[in-house]
């Protein structure tokens, strides 16, 4: 099943006097249960294509099908999108300093409104990240890879179908990295989610399914 | 808090203030005053001749009436200096119009002529007189036999009472009142027997809140305390709203990119907005809660001193909803930004 089809996704910065168009005529299709790299330069447009695809900006031109839905690019609407289609993974973490380990992991829940549930699905997915141990401790006291796993656990815990990641082990040493990009691999092959890596770090290649490259504000398969 | 203390204080002197300059008349038992016409305060009467009260004593409707005389006293203290004072001459006899506490002595003292009793709160300006002290008031013996109690004074001058037989020793009241205050007879209309008072035409007839009334408003706008006060108490309400809002706002920048998260984690902005209420609401709480709680300390330490500083009950609502306004204006700069905070930005270092 596709999980995510973009069509012509086009996205022109405007500021000022000078535009750049950041990505011009992008389009991909992401299935469920595959992960998937996309690649390319600096400068490229990945991250704003990602942006886009999980309806975090809206494109000028073009069209996203998430699931059986056509996204409506309608300010109010687009959060509903975002808590029940998208888990999001950052290179650089964006977990809430104020919340610990748990609480963290139980934002999406509380805010698709079921916190009653969120300790014991929190928990579960903090097993799934090899975290269970971490619950009560604060964000500051982890490692980097530990951050990121608590992310990943945030980014699956309301069991949202697509994962998209933007250079998840960018901040991270070769183990660490190894140990994210498995753990990304598994959850698309066991758990059916649609994963789509943005990276410049060739050695995530061994665990995609296929690998996409972007220059120029445009998507190549290869 | 530093706010809070602030207005709460302001807010406590104006009303003890405003209840100090009404206090005589708000403690004397009378239905109604008879006083000159044009009286605006109860410190700036003219005079009427006492013979009026056998005419007034005589209007059907009244059961009973007694000259009240409010002066200044100009008095030269045992160490040699001169202090002007306000002066209340009362009847012993009734103690109408005259102090409603002891702290020491009693009216009865009052009978021999040129005894006075000073409010313990004006001791401090009157260079450690003490019961027993004697003096001169314009040049006429003076001494003090007794202290009163809760007449603070809401001008610069001391308060003392005296007989209206011993007020009307002092220059220009000879065989003259100030007012009189007189009791309704049980069963008589007010608006008929005040009619009949009205008749003399001389006089403002005024029922004792009419008369409270005209005297708070009269310090309260044509002194410039009221607007004084007033003013203060808006820049507290200022210095809190930007004290307040320059903090939330300093809070929110540094956590700007956690509101970017939520937002891409797909809360509304109802909800990221309702983090930021929910902060100005707990800082307006603690505010409030340890500002109220540090003004009633000021107010219990300070109390029976030179300013009286009151609180009605209604000050604390007034004052909690003040400063959740406060906060909640303070929060405006902060939901403003993050209303418009890029949830793109997740993505950037
Ligand atoms: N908010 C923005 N305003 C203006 N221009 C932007 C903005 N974000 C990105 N750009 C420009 O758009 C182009 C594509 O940027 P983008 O971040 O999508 O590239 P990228 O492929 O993710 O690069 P990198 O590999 O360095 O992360 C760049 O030229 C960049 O300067
Ligand atoms: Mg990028």
């Amino acid at each position: 099943m596709t999980a995510l089809e973009a069509t012509n996704l086009v996205k022109v910065y405007r500021g000022g006097s000078d535009e750049v168009a950041a990505v011009r005529g992008a389009s991909l299709k992401l299935e469920e249960g595959e992960l998937v790299l996309l690649m390319g330069p600096s400068g490229s447009g990945k991250t704003t294509l990602l942006s886009m695809l999980g309806c975090i900006l809206t494109p000028d031109a073009g069209t996203l099908r998430v699931g059986e839905e056509t996204v409506v690019w309608n300010e109010s609407r687009l959060p509903a999108y975002r808590r029940r289609c998208f888990g999001f993974i950052y290179q650089h973490f964006n977990l809430l300093s104020s919340l610990n380990v748990c609480e963290n992991v139980q934002v999406p829940l509380v805010l698709a409104g079921r916190r009653s549930a969120s300790d014991e699905l929190a928990e579960h997915a903090l097993g799934t990240v090899s975290l269970a141990h971490r619950l009560r401790f604060q964000v500051s006291e982890l490692s980097g890879g530990e951050k990121q796993r608590v992310a990943i656990a945030r980014a699956i815990v309301a069991d949202a179908p697509i994962l998209l990641a933007d250079e998840p082990t960018g901040n991270l040493d070769g183990e660490n990295g190894r140990g994210v990009m498995a753990l990304l691999r598994r959850l698309a092959v066991e758990r059916g989610k649609a994963v789509l890596v943005v990276t410049h770090d060739e050695r995530a290649v061994p665990y995609a399914h296929r690998v996409l490259h972007m220059e120029d504000g445009v998507v190549y398969a290869s | 808090m530093f706010a809070v203390v602030l207005m709460l204080l302001q807010g406590g002197i104006y009303f003890g203030f405003i209840l100090s300059a009404s206090a005589v008349i708000d403690h004397c038992p009378a239905d109604v005053w008879i006083a000159p016409a044009m009286t605006v305060n109860f410190e700036s009467a003219w005079l009427f001749s006492e013979d009026d009260l056998v005419a007034i004593k005589g209007t059907p409707g009244i059961l009973w009436a007694e000259g009240l005389i409010h002066t200044f006293g100009y008095l030269r203290l045992p160490g040699g200096e001169g202090r002007w004072a306000q002066i209340v001459g009362f009847n012993p006899d009734t103690g109408i119009g005259g102090p409603w506490e002891m702290a020491r002595g009693s009216f009865a003292d009052l009978k021999k002529p040129g005894t006075y009793i000073v409010d313990e709160s004006s001791l401090p300006q009157l260079e450690g007189v003490t019961v027993g002290d004697k003096m001169e008031n314009f040049n006429r013996k003076m001494e003090i036999v007794g202290l009163s109690r809760g007449a603070k004074t809401y001008t610069t001058y001391p308060i003392m009472f005296t007989s209206f037989r011993t007020a009307q020793t002092l220059p220009f009241l000879e065989g003259m009142t100030n007012y009189v205050v007189a009791k309704l007879e049980d069963g008589a209309d007010p608006g008929v027997t005040l009619e009949r008072l009205r008749r003399f035409g001389r006089f403002d007839v005024l029922t004792r809140d009419e008369f409270t009334a005209r005297t708070r408003t009269y310090w309260a706008t044509k002194t410039g305390i009221g607007i004084g006060i007033g003013v203060t108490i808006a820049l507290g309400f200022i210095v809190g709203l930007v004290i307040v809002g320059q903090t939330m706002y300093a809070s929110t920048i540094e956590r700007i990119r956690e509101y970017a998260t939520l937002k891409a984690l797909g809360a509304t902005n109802l909800e990221v907005c309702s983090i930021i209420w929910a902060q100005a609401a707990l800082v307006g709480a603690a505010g409030c809660g340890s500002g109220m709680l540090v003004s009633l300390l000021v107010k219990a330490t300070y109390s029976g001193q030179v300013v009286a500083v009151y609180f009605p009950v209604m000050i604390f609502p007034i004052m909690i909803a003040t400063t959740l306004a406060m906060c909640l204006g303070a929060s405006l700069l902060s939901i403003r930004r993050v209303l418009r905070v890029d949830p793109a930005m997740v993505f950037r270092a």
